[in-house]
C-alpha cells in the first residue's frame, strides 16, 4: 500500500492530460459484505459512499464523463431479494442526488435496457436524465441492465432496420456510423477503464467502445475504493503512452506519448 | 451452540475467562471491520490486544483509573509512531478507543457476573433472558405484529413484539428462577425483565447507529440481522452491565 498520501497524489497529477471520459466497473461489493459477515446488501450500501466520493472528486479534478457499471445483464441471476433491494438503493440514491447533480453542472445518463428495470425506477431514471439535461459540466453515466454483446446485437439490429428503410446504405456503414447505434451514442470512448477488486476480466461490460481504452485493475474492493485509489489510477494513466496502433515516435500522437517519455513515471497502481 | 452451553456450565471462572475473552475480541474484531480498511490489520490487532488487557484488567479487577490512563497513553503512543494520515488520525483513535471501551467494556461484565457464587447460574440467566426476549420479540412482531414502535428508527419493530419480547424475558426468567436460581425474588424478576427491555432497545438503537454510521445500513430498514458475532451479542452487552450491577446494588 502506498505511503503516499492524498495531497502528494493530487501534486503528482497533471491536470492538462486528464482522461476525458473514466469508465469503472465497481466489483467487489459482496465480497466486503462477506468478509464482515454483514449481508450482501450492507456491502451495495457501503459502496454507494465511494460513488458518492468518485463522482464528486471527478467532478472536482474535471473528468469530462464518468461511468459507472452498476448492474449488468447477468446480475438478473441475482437473488430476487437482492435485486429488490438494489432497485431500492438505486431509486433513494437518484432521489437523494439530483440536487446535488443540478447543483454541480452534472448531466445524467443511463445506458442499458432501461425497460427491463422496474417500472418506477424506469421512470425515476427517464425524469432525472431530463432534468439534468441542460447540464454541462460533467457526464454521469451509469450502465443499469447494461450487456455489451447485447447491446453489438440491438445495434445491428437497428442497423438492419435502418439499411431496409433505406435510411442508410450498407457501404456508408463505418465505425463512427455504428456507433451512433450503440446505447453510448453520443458518448465517448473510455480513456480509462478501472475494475475493483482484482478481477481482471471486462465481464461483458463496454467491448465495442475498449477497444483502445487503458485498462486499470486494482484488488481494492469497490467500498474500499476511494479519491486515493482513484488518483492512483489517474497517475498509472498518465504513465501509459497511447499509440492507437500506431508506432511510437514521430507517427505518434504527439500529446500523448512524447509526454509520456518527458516525464518520469511517478507512481504505478498497485 | 450445546457445546457453548456446556463450556459454559463447565469451566470454571478462570477458563470462562479465557473463553469469554475470545468471544468479546471476535466480536471487537467484527465491529472495527465496519470501521477500519483491509490495510490497517495492524491497527485492529493493536485495538484487540487492549481489548485483551482491559478484560484482564476486570478479571484480576486491577484499579480502573490507572489502567484507563494506561490504556488511553498506550493508544496516544501508538498513534504518535505509526501516523501516516493525519486527517484520518484522530477518527482511528476514537474508534480504537471506543471499540475497547464499548465491546470490551460493556460484555466483559460477563467475568465479573461470573466471579459471583451463583455465576454459572446468572450467565444461563442472562442468556435466556436476552436471546429468549429477542426470539419473542421477533417471532411474536411476525404473528401479531400491527402498531410501530419507532417506525422512523427502527423499520419493523412494533408494540407487539415489544410486549411479546418482554413476555417471553419474563417467563426465561421465571423458569430460571425456578430451577436454579433462587436468589431472585418475583420483584426483582419483573423489575428486571422491564429494565432487560429497556436496555435492550437501547442496545438496539445503538448498533442501528453504529450500522448506519458505518454507511452498511439506512433508515429504509433493507439490512436484517446476519451471522455475525456482533449482531447476536449486542443486546447480551447492555444486559451483562444491567445485570451485574442489579446484583450489587440489591443483592450484595
Amino acid at each position: 500500500m502506498s505511503k503516499q498520501n492524498e495531497n502528494e497524489l493530487i501534486q503528482a497529477i497533471d491536470k492538462a492530460h486528464l482522461p476525458k471520459h473514466v469508465a469503472i466497473i465497481m466489483d467487489g461489493n459482496g465480497r466486503w459484505a462477506a468478509q464482515r459477515h454483514l449481508p450482501r446488501i450492507s456491502g451495495h450500501q457501503r459502496g454507494i459512499r465511494s460513488v458518492r466520493e468518485i463522482i464528486t472528486f471527478a467532478r472536482e479534478i474535471g473528468i469530462e464523463t464518468l461511468t459507472l457499471y452498476a448492474f449488468s445483464n447477468e446480475n438478473w441471476n441475482r437473488p430476487a431479494k437482492e435485486i429488490t433491494q438494489l432497485m431500492i438503493l438505486l431509486e433513494r440514491y437518484l432521489l437523494k442526488e439530483l440536487k446535488t447533480m443540478m447543483d454541480n453542472g452534472i448531466r445524467f445518463r443511463a445506458i442499458g435496457q432501461i425497460d427491463r428495470l422496474q417500472s418506477s425506477v424506469s421512470k425515476l431514471i427517464h425524469s432525472v436524465e431530463e432534468e439534468t439535461k441542460q447540464n454541462d459540466q460533467m457526464t454521469l453515466v451509469l450502465a443499469l441492465s447494461y450487456g455489451g454483446r447485447t447491446e453489438i446485437i440491438d445495434a445491428v439490429k437497428k442497423v438492419t432496420e435502418a439499411v431496409q428503410k433505406e435510411e442508410i446504405a450498407l457501404k456508408d456503414l463505418d465505425e463512427e456510423c455504428f456507433s451512433t447505434y450503440l446505447y453510448s451514442k453520443a458518448i465517448p470512448d473510455p480513456d480509462l477503464m478501472i475494475r475493483t477488486s482484482g478481477e481482471v476480466r471486462i465481464s461483458n461490460f463496454f467491448l465495442w467502445q475498449v477497444a483502445y481504452t487503458e485498462l486499470y485493475f486494482t484488488k481494492t474492493l469497490w467500498p474500499d475504493f476511494r479519491k486515493k485509489d482513484f488518483l492512483l489510477a489517474l497517475l498509472d494513466y498518465q504513465g501509459r503512452e497511447r499509440r492507437f496502433g500506431h508506432v511510437s515516435g514521430w507517427d505518434a500522437m504527439p500529446e500523448t506519448s512524447v509526454r509520456a517519455r518527458e516525464r518520469k513515471n511517478p507512481i504505478v497502481g498497485e | 451452540m450445546p457445546v457453548v452451553i456446556a463450556l459454559i456450565w463447565t469451566l470454571s471462572p478462570f477458563f470462562f475467562f479465557l473463553f469469554i475473552a475470545i468471544v468479546i475480541l471476535r466480536v471487537q474484531y467484527e465491529y472495527y471491520l465496519l470501521f477500519f480498511q483491509e490495510t490497517e490489520k495492524r491497527q485492529i490487532l493493536f485495538g484487540l490486544g487492549l481489548g485483551l488487557c482491559l478484560l484482564s484488567v476486570i478479571y484480576y479487577r486491577l484499579p480502573l483509573l490507572p489502567s484507563l490512563f494506561g490504556l488511553v497513553l498506550l493508544i496516544l503512543l501508538y498513534s504518535l509512531s505509526t501516523l501516516r494520515e493525519i486527517e484520518n488520525t484522530l477518527t482511528h483513535i476514537a474508534v480504537l478507543f471506543f471499540g475497547i471501551a464499548y465491546i470490551a467494556g460493556f460484555l466483559g461484565h460477563l467475568i465479573l457476573i461470573r466471579q459471583h457464587p451463583a455465576g454459572r447460574e446468572l450467565i444461563f440467566l442472562i442468556l435466556i433472558m436476552t436471546w429468549g426476549g429477542d426470539a419473542g420479540a421477533y417471532y411474536v412482531g411476525k404473528a401479531f405484529g400491527k402498531t410501530k414502535l419507532a417506525p422512523r428508527v427502527s423499520p419493523n419493530k412494533t408494540v407487539e413484539g415489544a410486549i411479546g419480547g418482554l413476555l417471553i424475558t419474563f417467563l426465561g426468567g421465571a423458569a430460571a428462577k425456578l430451577r436454579f436460581l433462587p436468589l431472585f425474588s418475583w420483584g426483582d424478576l419483573i423489575a428486571l425483565s422491564l429494565l432487560l427491555g429497556v436496555f435492550g432497545q437501547l442496545g438496539d438503537l445503538v448498533e442501528s447507529m453504529m450500522k448506519r454510521s458505518a454507511g452498511v445500513k439506512d433508515s429504509s430498514g433493507l439490512v436484517p440481522a446476519h451471522g455475525g458475532l456482533f449482531d447476536k451479542l449486542d443486546s447480551i452487552a447492555f444486559a451483562a452491565p444491567l445485570l451485574y450491577y442489579y446484583l450489587i446494588l440489591f443483592k450484595a
